[in-house]
C-alpha cells in the first residue's frame, strides 16, 4: 500500500529528479515509514504529500529554466553540437575559416569602394540634377569657356536654373609656423546655391561681390577655421590676410564639404578674372538643371546659345561646342572602371575560396561518414544530421566572415594609405548598415549552401552499410561528379585571374617601356610664392628668381637648376594654336592644340630633354630689343618641315592674319616629352625663353648628383634668405610628382599582382587538396594494383585521370571567358584589345603545371608506401 | 509526523542553505543530511524526502555541491547510498547567506526584540 502511495508521489516529480533521486526518495520515504503504524501512517503520507507539493513547484521551475539555457531552441542546440564537432577538428575548421576570411576579407574591401563610388549618393543636394558644362572643338575635347562666355551661358540659359563658374587658385595665408600656400576655389556667387549646400555659418558670396571693384570676401572651410579661427562662431566679419590683401570672412562651410577636392577657402571670382589670366578661361562651370528640365532639353539649349555665339563671333567660336554631362560622371570618371574590375576580381577570389571551402567540407564529410553513420544508427534522424552539417556550414561562415572582415577593413585602410593622393572628401569609403548587413546575409548564405553541399553529399549515400567499412570507402560517382565540377570551376576562376593579372602586368611593362622624354631621377621641384609687394612687378620678380636661382646653382650637390611654366607631367598645360609661316592658314577651328611652355635657359639639361638640333635657349633670349625665339619639339618639326630643317623658320600665335603676336624664329629642335603621361600620345609642343613671356605661374626645377631628399633644407634657406616673407610650396621630386600623376597603373598592378598570386595560391590549394584526398581514398586499391604487379605509371596514370578532364575543362572554360572579359576591361590597361595569346597561354600552362604538382605529389606517396601497409590501411 | 510544523514556515531558500551548512563538516548521504539539518533545527525532522531530493539536484545543477567519491569504510557501506559533498563555490553561498542572516538578526537585536548576545 505504501509502496504504492510513495510511487504515485515519485510520479509527480520532474523526470531529471526521478531519473537522478528517485530510488533515493523512496529510500528515504521508507526511511520514514520504517515503525510507524496506525493513525501516525495516516500523518506521514499527509506530511510526505505535503512536502511533495512544496517541493515539486520549484523542482519544475528549475527544470524549465534549466532546459531553457542549456537547449532553449533546437537551432542553439544544432549550433552547440556542430561548434563540439568542430572542435574536435581544429586543423580541418582553422583551414576552412581562413578560406572563407580570405574570400570575404577581399570583397568586403573591393564592396566598400564599389558601395562608396557607384551606390552611395554623392553628398551634394539632388546631384542627378548637377551638370557640368564645357566648351569641345575638334581636335581637344575638352576646354574652359572664357569668363565672357560662361556670363553669356548663364545669361541665355534657360534649361538650367543656375550657372556657376570656379576655377582651382592658391593663397599664401599666414601661419603659425610662418607664411603657408593653401588651396583654394575662386567661384561666382551662384557656386553654393548649385551644389545646394550653404554655409553652416554666415553666407556665400553675393552677386555684387562679383564686380572687379567690391570689397574681398572669402568663405572658410570648416577645416580651415577650425586651424585658423579655433572654431570661434564670431569669425563672421573679421579679416583674413591672403597674398597680402585682406579678405573679409562672410562664411563657414560644413565639415565634410570638400568640393573642388581639397579647396580649403572660395572667394569670388571677379568679372576681371579672365582679363589676368594668359588663358583667359574660368576653370569649371557647373550648372542645376532647372525644375521640368533635362539634360536632353539643357543639351540641345546649348546647342543654340553655341549657334548664337559663333554667329557673334565666327573667329573666336569656329566650330565650338559646348558640352552638357552629368556631374556624378564627371566626379566619378576614373573611379568606376577600376572599383568594378577590383570587385570583379575579389568576387572571382571569393568562389574559389568557396570552392575550397567545400572541397575541405567535402573531404570531411567523407571520413565523418562513420560518425554519421553512428549518429544515424543511435537515432538521430536525417533531418538532424543535416541541420547540423548546415550549423556547422554557418558557424564557419560566422567565424570566417568576421575575420574576413576585420581583414577587409584592414586592406581597404592600407590601400588608402598607400594612396599618395588622399581620395576627395566627397567619396565615402566606409562600411555603413546597408553594405555590412548585404555582407553578413551574403556570408551567413554562402556558410548555408556550402554547408548543404557535403550535406547533401552525405546524406545521399546509404549509410547504413557503410557502418562496417568505415571511412576510405571509394568515391561514390555523384561525389565524384561534384569534386570535377568544383576543380574545374576552380580552375577556370583562377585562370580569369591569372590573365587578369597578367593582362596587367604585360600593359604595364610595356607602359614602363614607353619613354617619357625626360629623366625624372634625382631632380627636386618646387614652388615659390613671392609676397605680394614683390609679385607686382615682373622685372623685380625675374630679378629675385635669378638671385635665388644663383644661390642655388652654388649650392653643393646641384648641377643645373632653372625655372619652367609647367613641369614635364602632371598638372594641367597651357593649350594654344599657333600658325606656321608659309603654311596654308587651316580652316578655322581646325587650327593644331599644341602644348606652350616657358622654360630658362638649362631647363633641357636639368630634366635632360635631349636637344636634336639647333641651340638651346641663352641668358639673353627674351631681354628686351632681343628677336623673339622658340624652341620647338620633335613631333611639331616632324609634322611642319618633315622634310627640311625647322632652323630659322617662323611661327606665332593665334591665327595666319592675327597682328597682335609677333612672329617667333625657331633656333632649336628638342625631344618629345608625354606631358599627359606614357598612356597617351605625345602632343606637339614649343618651349619660350622665361624672359620673353613671363608666366604667371612657374615651377622651379632642380637636379642635384643624387639624393635629392637632402636639399630640402638648403632650399628653403636659399629662398628664405633672398626673400624671408616668400613660400615654398609642392615641394617634392620629380618621382614624386610623377607617381601622383600615375599612380593609379602603379597601384592597380600591384593589387592584381597580389590577387593573382593569393588566387593561385587558393586554386593550387584546392587541386592539391582534392586530388590528395581521392587518391588518399585509393591508397588501399593502388597497394591492391601494385601488390598484384602493376606498373607505376599505370597507378600514377590512373590517379591522374580522376583530375584531367576536370582541369583541361576549367582551362577552356577560362580561356573562354577571358576573351569576353578582357575586351569589356581594356579601359583599364594600357594599349590592351584583346586577350594577349601569350599571356593566356603562359597563364593555362602555369596552371596546368600546378594541377600537375598538386596530382603527382599525393600520388607518389601512394607509390612510395609499402604495399603491404597500404593493404592495411584502414 | 512530529516537531514538522515548524519546517512549513521557513522560506525556501533555507533549505538548501541548511543542506549546505549540513554538508559543510564532510561528505553524506540523503538521510544523513536529512538527520543533521534535523539536529540543528532543534531535533525536528523538517526536511521530507521531496524536499530534500529536489534541493539536492537543483543545489548539483548549479554546482554548489558534487557527488562524493569519497565513502566510508566498506563496512559502514551502502553501495547504494550517493554521498554529496560541498564545493568551494557552495562554501562562498553559506558565508554570503550567513552574512544576510546576521545582519538581519543586528536589525532584530537593535530593535530589542531579541535580547542581545543570545543564542538561540
Amino acid at each position: 500500500m505504501s509502496e504504492l502511495f510513495f510511487r504515485a508521489l515519485l510520479r509527480i516529480y520532474p523526470a531529471a529528479v526521478r531519473r537522478h533521486h528517485g530510488e533515493e526518495i523512496l529510500g528515504l520515504m521508507w526511511a520514514r515509514r520504517r515503525g510507524i503504524r496506525g493513525s501516525r501512517l495516516a500523518v506521514l503520507w499527509l506530511w510526505l504529500l505535503l512536502d511533495t507539493v512544496r517541493a515539486v513547484p520549484l523542482a519544475y521551475a528549475h527544470e524549465w529554466r534549466r532546459r531553457r539555457a542549456a537547449r532553449g531552441h533546437p537551432a542553439v542546440d544544432d549550433l552547440r553540437q556542430a561548434w563540439r564537432s568542430l572542435r574536435r577538428r581544429p586543423a580541418g575548421s582553422f583551414a576552412i575559416v581562413l578560406c572563407f576570411a580570405l574570400g570575404v576579407g577581399g570583397v568586403t574591401a573591393a564592396s566598400s569602394f564599389f558601395y562608396g563610388v557607384l551606390i552611395r549618393p554623392l553628398p551634394f543636394h539632388d546631384v542627378d540634377r548637377l551638370a557640368v558644362l564645357y566648351n569641345t572643338a575638334p581636335g581637344f575635347t575638352r576646354a574652359s569657356p572664357s569668363y565672357a562666355d560662361f556670363v553669356a551661358w548663364r545669361e541665355q540659359t534657360h534649361a538650367f536654373s543656375a550657372l556657376a563658374a570656379y576655377g582651382s587658385t592658391t593663397a599664401t595665408l599666414p601661419g603659425p609656423e610662418g607664411p603657408e600656400r593653401v588651396d583654394g576655389c575662386a567661384v561666382t556667387y551662384d557656386f553654393f546655391r548649385v551644389l545646394g549646400t550653404q554655409p553652416v555659418l554666415g553666407r556665400g558670396p553675393n552677386a555684387h561681390e562679383d564686380n572687379p571693384g567690391a570689397p574681398a570676401t572669402v568663405v572658410l572651410s570648416h577645416a580651415l577655421w577650425q586651424a585658423r579661427f579655433a572654431s570661434d562662431p564670431a569669425v563672421l566679419g573679421r579679416t583674413i590676410v591672403m597674398d597680402g590683401e585682406a579678405y573679409t570672412v562672410t562664411g563657414v562651410m560644413p565639415a565634410g564639404f570638400d568640393y573642388p577636392a581639397g579647396a580649403r577657402f572660395w572667394r569670388p571670382m571677379r568679372r576681371g578674372y579672365a582679363a589676368g589670366t594668359s588663358s583667359g578661361q574660368v576653370g569649371s562651370v557647373l550648372g542645376r538643371l532647372a525644375p521640368g528640365s533635362s539634360f536632353d532639353l539643357a543639351r540641345a539649349e546649348m546647342r543654340t546659345i553655341a549657334r548664337v555665339l559663333q554667329k557673334a563671333d565666327p573667329r573666336g567660336h569656329a566650330q565650338r561646342e559646348i558640352a552638357v554631362r552629368p556631374f556624378a560622371d564627371d566626379l566619378l570618371w576614373g573611379w568606376k572602371g577600376p572599383v568594378s574590375g577590383f570587385l570583379l576580381v575579389c568576387s572571382l577570389i571569393f568562389l574559389l575560396a568557396l570552392g575550397n571551402v567545400a572541397h575541405l567540407l567535402l573531404a570531411q564529410s567523407t571520413i565523418r561518414n562513420r560518425e554519421m553513420v553512428l549518429r544515424s544508427a543511435l537515432g538521430a534522424g536525417r533531418q538532424n544530421l543535416l541541420r547540423q552539417l548546415v550549423a556547422e556550414g554557418v558557424i564557419l561562415a560566422i567565424l570566417g566572415g568576421a575575420l574576413g572582415v576585420g581583414l577587409g577593413v584592414l586592406g581597404r585602410n592600407l590601400y588608402l594609405l598607400a594612396l599618395p593622393v588622399p581620395p576627395p572628401g566627397y567619396l565615402d569609403f566606409t562600411i555603413g548598415g546597408p553594405l555590412m548587413a548585404a555582407i553578413v546575409v551574403g556570408t551567413l548564405g554562402t556558410g548555408v549552401v556550402v554547408g548543404l553541399v557535403p550535406a547533401l553529399d552525405t546524406l545521399r549515400q546509404n549509410l547504413l552499410p557503410n557502418l562496417g567499412a568505415g571511412h576510405l570507402q571509394p568515391p561514390g560517382s555523384r561525389g565524384r561528379l561534384l569534386r570535377s565540377v568544383l576543380i574545374g570551376g576552380q580552375i577556370g576562376i583562377a585562370l580569369i585571374v591569372l590573365i587578369g593579372a597578367g593582362t596587367a602586368l604585360s600593359s604595364a611593362v610595356r607602359l614602363n617601356r614607353v619613354s617619357l622624354g625626360f629623366d625624372p631621377s634625382d631632380v627636386l621641384t618646387m614652388r615659390i610664392a613671392l609676397p605680394a609687394g614683390e609679385r607686382e612687378n615682373p622685372e623685380g620678380q625675374r630679378l629675385l628668381f635669378d638671385r635665388i636661382q644663383n644661390r642655388v646653382a652654388a649650392l653643393p650637390g646641384v648641377t643645373g637648376s632653372a625655372l619652367v611654366s609647367n613641369l614635364p607631367v602632371g598638372g594641367m598645360a597651357a593649350g594654344t594654336s599657333v600658325y606656321v609661316e608659309h603654311t596654308e592658314p587651316p580652316q578655322p577651328g581646325h587650327e593644331p592644340w599644341i602644348i606652350s611652355k616657358a622654360a630658362q635657359p638649362g631647363y633641357f639639361g636639368v630634366m635632360r630633354i635631349p636637344l636634336l638640333a639647333g641651340r638651346a635657349f641663352t641668358t639673353t633670349d627674351g631681354a628686351p630689343g632681343e628677336p623673339p625665339v622658340v624652341v620647338v619639339n620633335e613631333s611639331f618639326a616632324r609634322r611642319y618641315w618633315p622634310d627640311g630643317s625647322p632652323l630659322g623658320k617662323r611661327i606665332k600665335y593665334g591665327a595666319a592674319g592675327d597682328t597682335r603676336w609677333p612672329w617667333m624664329e625657331v633656333v632649336g629642335v628638342v625631344g618629345d616629352v608625354r606631358h599627359f603621361g606614357r598612356a597617351r600620345p605625345v602632343e606637339l609642343g614649343i618651349y619660350e625663353p622665361f624672359r620673353q613671356e613671363p608666366y604667371w605661374r612657374e615651377f622651379f626645377t632642380v637636379r642635384t648628383g643624387g639624393n635629392p631628399g637632402s636639399l630640402v633644407d638648403e632650399l628653403r634657406a636659399v629662398v628664405r634668405q633672398v626673400s624671408p616673407n616668400a613660400v615654398v610650396y609642392d615641394l617634392r621630386s620629380m618621382s614624386a610628382v610623377l607617381y601622383e600623376d600615375q599612380w593609379q597603373s602603379v597601384v592597380y598592378t600591384r593589387i592584381l599582382a597580389v590577387f593573382s598570386v593569393l588566387g593561385l595560391t587558393l586554386a593550387a590549394v584546392g587541386v592539391f587538396g582534392v586530388v590528395a584526398f581521392s587518391t588518399a581514398r585509393r591508397f588501399r586499391e593502388f597497394g591492391v594494383r601494385l601488390a598484384l604487379g602493376a606498373q607505376q605509371g599505370s597507378i600514377l596514370a590512373s590517379a591522374g585521370r580522376g583530375v584531367t578532364i576536370p582541369v583541361v575543362s576549367g582551362i577552356v572554360g577560362g580561356l573562354l571567358l577571358a576573351t569576353v572579359l578582357v575586351p569589356l576591361a581594356s579601359s583599364l590597361f594600357y594599349d590592351v584589345h584583346r586577350l594577349d595569346p601569350l599571356v593566356a597561354g603562359a597563364s593555362a600552362v602555369s596552371l596546368a603545371l600546378i594541377a600537375l604538382v598538386a596530382t603527382w605529389l599525393p600520388a607518389r606517396r601512394a607509390l612510395k608506401a609499402d604495399p603491404l601497409q597500404a593493404l592495411r590501411a584502414e | 509526523m512530529p516537531g514538522h510544523g515548524s519546517g512549513d514556515s521557513r522560506p525556501p531558500t533555507s533549505a538548501s542553505f541548511l543542506i549546505l551548512l549540513a554538508l559543510a563538516d564532510g561528505p553524506l548521504h540523503g538521510l544523513g543530511i536529512a538527520e543533521d539539518v534535523a539536529r540543528s533545527t532543534g531535533g525536528s525532522l523538517g526536511l521530507g524526502p521531496g524536499t530534500l531530493y529536489t534541493t539536492l539536484h537543483r543545489l548539483l545543477d548549479t554546482g554548489l555541491i558534487e557527488e562524493s567519491p569519497d565513502r566510508p569504510e566498506p563496512d559502514a557501506d551502502d553501495p547504494r547510498r550517493r554521498y554529496y559533498r560541498i564545493t568551494s563555490r557552495g562554501r562562498r553561498r553559506i558565508a554570503s547567506e550567513a552574512a544576510s542572516l546576521d545582519a538581519l538578526l543586528g536589525a532584530v537585536r537593535a530593535k530589542g526584540i531579541l535580547p542581545s548576545g543570545s543564542g538561540s
